[in-house]
């Protein structure tokens, strides 16, 4: 194929053209998914937690594997600080972002007036949502695996746990939060 | 029973359904229309990046930056939607992006507009030169160069010809023409 017709295959919506999701669309006209069958206030919190739960995860990413990359030289990585860290990583932020990211990439990318895109985006969710799980799996694997190491560190007193003068930290989740809210009710309520 | 009350009203909301937009809400600023939908996905994108990027502040001042910086982004990404009537995915990608060059915005507009700023600069200085000129403010006598006074006056005038012709810088030599170095035959050096 020249790089033009490669051009005008891709205008033309690729090989997501004929695909059964298009297909599926173009019979069941819906400015909702399907799945939610019309009803609005279910597919505004699906944005919404979806939203909110990608930028949060991808903070804790960021949080969690700057702290293992400006340790790197103090921890080795199997020390309990950094397996604990690596587990959290794993299967929390990667998988949650991983996950949630898919899912708002389909919620937001969902037009009934383009179904060759629409059925990329659920396609990548397809295809992403395994690599979300594998993630998790490996930090169960880690969590069984270096259990007495870390248990027997976490059991050594003093147990200097104050939660509550920790929240200012949460000001910023919080914040990303209600903005995805409002994104979310704007997508729905004034399009 | 306030619990009772909460309880029905927590069930009224769970049962009250949103109302879709059946066609795009327009807002009107300074009177100019913005797709509202767009435009408020665009801002929340912004506030977002904002939030997760770069509001990690320490100090008044850079508090201060940050809040400018962001209202600086918000205003760019609002102005750009509405310029090229985005829908909401473009806003949303759009707005991150924008946030995420953040204080760069400056420089990249300080790219864009300091070449013209400079070429309008010039031609302004030369368009006003060449007013100057036309109106016939720019005959400055030159004054001529000082002779010595015993070269009767007919000679001056050819010795400063001859000044003028010889004051021309001579063309600079031709470079020597580079010979091949003896015994390297080629590139290899064999």
């Amino acid at each position: 194929m020249t790089p033009a017709n490669i051009i005008k295959h891709l205008e033309a919506g690729g090989s997501a053209t004929g695909s059964l999701v298009a297909k599926t669309m173009e019979a069941v006209q819906s400015p909702l998914p399907p799945s939610f069958n019309g009803d609005a206030s279910l597919f505004v919190l699906n944005l919404f937690v979806m939203t909110g739960g990608f930028f949060v995860c991808i903070m804790l990413i960021g949080r969690q594997f700057g702290k293992i990359w400006n340790d790197r030289f103090r921890d080795h990585p199997t020390n309990p600080i950094c397996v604990y860290r690596t587990i959290s990583l794993l299967g929390i932020s990667v998988a949650g972002a991983l996950f949630t990211g898919a899912e708002a990439l389909y919620l937001w990318t969902y037009d009934p007036e383009l179904p060759a895109t629409t059925a990329r985006a659920i396609m990548a969710k397809r295809w992403i949502d395994p690599i979300a799980v594998i993630s998790l799996m490996v930090s169960a694997s880690l969590i069984v695996v270096a259990e007495p190491g870390i248990e027997s560190q976490l059991r050594r007193s003093p147990l200097p746990m104050d939660l509550w003068s920790r929240w200012p930290t949460l000001v910023r989740g919080g914040l990303v939060i209600f903005f995805s809210f409002t994104a979310a009710l704007a997508a729905v309520c004034l399009r | 029973m306030p619990a009772v009350r909460i309880a029905v009203a927590a069930t009224a909301a769970t049962t009250l359904t949103l109302p879709i937009a059946a066609e795009p809400v327009i807002w009107h600023f300074f009177g100019v229309p913005f797709q509202a939908g767009p435009l408020v996905v665009g801002l929340c994108a912004v506030a977002i990046t904002r939030c997760i990027v770069f509001l990690q502040t320490k100090g008044k001042k850079q508090l201060a930056l940050d809040i400018f910086v962001s209202l600086l982004c918000a205003l760019v990404t609002a102005v750009w939607i509405q310029d090229d009537g985005l829908t909401m995915r473009g806003a949303g990608a759009l707005g991150i992006g924008v946030a995420s060059v953040g204080i760069g915005i400056v420089s990249i507009a300080k790219g864009a507009f300091a070449g013209r700023l400079k070429g309008a600069w010039n031609g302004f200085i030369s368009g006003t030169a060449e007013q100057h000129r036309q109106n016939g403010n720019d005959t400055i006598p030159i004054a001529a160069p000082p002779l010595d006074p015993e070269i009767p006056e007919d000679m001056q005038d050819q010795l400063r010809r001859i000044d003028e012709v010889t004051a021309t810088p001579p063309a600079p030599p031709p470079p020597p023409p580079s010979l091949p170095l003896p015994g390297f035959a080629n590139e290899y050096g064999d």
